[in-house]
């Protein structure tokens, strides 16, 4: 079943489109990622859903407003109330309420809550405004950009989190621009680039669907010749930079076992092996043929 | 709603600089202007000392500046710290948030017209006819320059592009509310213009009901006032809604 369904959604300010006929949908119970650089049209995307902004064009199916939490990318708390304050006051506009003491316990939050929101850490706040979108037992969970700006510990804790929240079968709808986080949290992600979507897939087949190359880089104590290299099963190229050689393939553990097997029968030794994995940064190259963070 | 209404209030009452403004500041000028004794400088006419004078007009001098200041910086703010938005993605509605605007601030206003009241008939021996007919005017014109302050807050996107427009329609009230002098004074012309903006009215009706000093025309008065109320109520809703709250 869907929470969220769009068809053909447009919206242009001025001669400028932003979103251009963006159509999806997300199934109750997962973790949906839009993905894009800034100005891509996410975040008018999601102000369309979170009802800030009305569409020119297109449907939209989705729950009511009050079973609807929203983190924004920056979060906005009347910074002279206490926490407690805060989560009273916001479960005060919905019909549901959960019960505030456990919450703020499971998001460690019960020591502040009668600190003022103005007091808070950026971790602190990022856990809280966590915390006021979840008060009300939403249906769906939208989060735009929530970790931006915070440090790689309280970013990890913060994903945590949101994998739990899906176990326990909450519907999440996220825009990010780190790649990484996207291809770990989402179940399916859609990539949207000048207002338009690109693609719309589980991460790893869309990595694996684009015949994009992973490389295998190491380090040699004797030189080699490239052509022996080459000869390697699922190996496409074969590069090398000073010491380090760089090959390319599309079956990286395949390639990896075989230059294994054949540095036994080697005189040399080779070492700072590494493998780059094909990520979703790289489909989005293709894709777009620009960088996401251009 | 009400938790909002009460929300904004704890707000206020945690910033001392808004105290400072909203209710030592109007007593302050009161007190010094009252014992300066402006009598002999202008002319007041027979039926009112000008302490009376003053008061009265002081009180509704504050009411319009909790409106308009307080209310377009403290909607600047929640504006730019995304507090808005926030409320905006909420089920809350706009008719809800702007409500419960109009009636802390009308707490507020409440407050300092107290304050003012009590100064006024302990300290300063300004005798009272009535007060029945003051909470109904002291809301009326709060909530015209609280929706001047939306009004303005829709448009101005910092304090430094806020700090113009209040001042326009601060000082032109000032001038020509009957705050500190009677507009009698001045050229015919400036003060027909000001029998149709909301202060003079706002003041000259507070004086007919709380001091007893007759007026021209008290059905014009409160007529100003009432358009005043609904047109402004109208226009800031419309602004508001299409360009901050939607």
């Amino acid at each position: 079943m869907n929470v969220l369904e769009i068809k053909n959604l447009r919206k242009a300010y001025g001669k400028k489109i932003a979103v251009d006929g963006v159509s999806f949908a997300v199934e109750e119970g997962e973790i949906f990622g839009l993905l894009g650089p800034n100005g891509a049209g996410k975040t008018t995307t999601m102000e369309i859903l979170e009802g800030l902004k009305s569409a020119d064009e297109g449907k939209i199916k989705i729950v009511p407003k009050s079973e609807m939490g929203v983190v924004l990318q920056t979060t906005g708390f009347l910074p002279e109330l206490t926490l407690r304050e805060l989560l009273e006051l916001m479960v005060s506009f919905y019909p549901k309420s959960r019960d505030l003491k456990e919450l703020a316990e499971e998001f460690d939050l019960a020591p502040l809550l009668s600190r003022r929101y103005s007091e808070l850490s950026g971790g602190q706040k990022q856990r809280f405004a966590l915390a006021a979108a979840l008060a009300h037992e939403p249906r769906l969970l939208i989060l735009d950009e929530p970790t931006v700006g915070l440090d790689p510990a309280v970013r990890q804790k913060f994903w945590e989190t949101i994998l739990n929240l899906r176990k326990q079968g909450l519907t999440i709808l996220l825009t990010t621009h780190y790649m990484e986080e996207a291809e770990i949290v989402c179940d399916r992600v859609a990539i949207i680039d000048n207002g338009k979507i690109l693609a719309i897939e589980k991460p790893i087949k869309l990595i694996n669907s684009l015949g994009i190359v992973s490389r295998i880089k190491f380090m040699s104590s004797k030189p080699l010749k490239l052509g022996e290299l080459e000869s390697l099963p699922g190996i496409l190229s074969v590069r090398r930079e000073r010491y380090t050689y760089d090959l390319e393939t599309e079956t990286p553990e395949e390639s990896l076992r075989e230059l294994l097997e054949w540095e036994k029968k080697f005189s040399g030794k080779i070492f700072n092996l590494q493998v780059q994995q094909a990520t979703l940064d790289d489909v989005f190259l293709k894709l777009t043929g620009h960088n996401l963070r251009e | 709603m009400l938790k909002l209404t009460v929300a904004f209030l704890k707000i206020f009452f945690r910033n001392g600089r808004a105290i400072f403004f909203a209710v030592f500041l109007p007593s302050a000028i009161f007190a010094i202007l009252a014992l300066l004794n402006l009598e002999g400088i202008i002319r007041f006419g027979d039926a009112v000392s000008y302490s009376d004078y003053l008061l009265v007009g002081v009180i509704a001098l504050a009411v319009m500046q909790t409106g308009i200041y307080t209310a377009s910086y403290s909607l600047i703010d929640l504006k730019r710290s995304q507090v808005l938005k926030r409320l905006a993605v909420s089920p809350l509605t706009r008719g809800q948030f702007l409500v419960a605007q109009i009636l802390s601030r009308f707490c507020v206003a409440c407050l300092q017209v107290l304050v003012l009241l009590l100064l006024g008939t302990f300290v300063f021996d300004v005798s009272l006819r009535s007060l029945w007919a003051a909470p109904i005017l002291v809301f009326l014109g709060s909530a015209v320059f609280l929706n001047f302050g939306f009004l303005i807050a829709s448009i101005a996107r910092d304090y430094e592009e806020a700090a113009p427009y209040t001042s326009i329609v601060g000082l032109t009230s000032m001038f020509l509310g009957d705050v500190f002098f009677p507009v009698a004074n001045l050229p015919r012309e400036l003060a027909r213009i000001a029998d149709f903006l909301p202060l003079k009215p706002l003041s000259q009706s507070l004086r007919f009901f709380l001091l007893g000093v007759p007026t021209p025309d008290l059905q014009q008065d409160l007529a100003v006032l009432i358009l005043w109320f609904f047109g402004m109520f109208l226009l800031s809703w419309f602004i508001f809604s299409r360009r901050v709250y939607r």
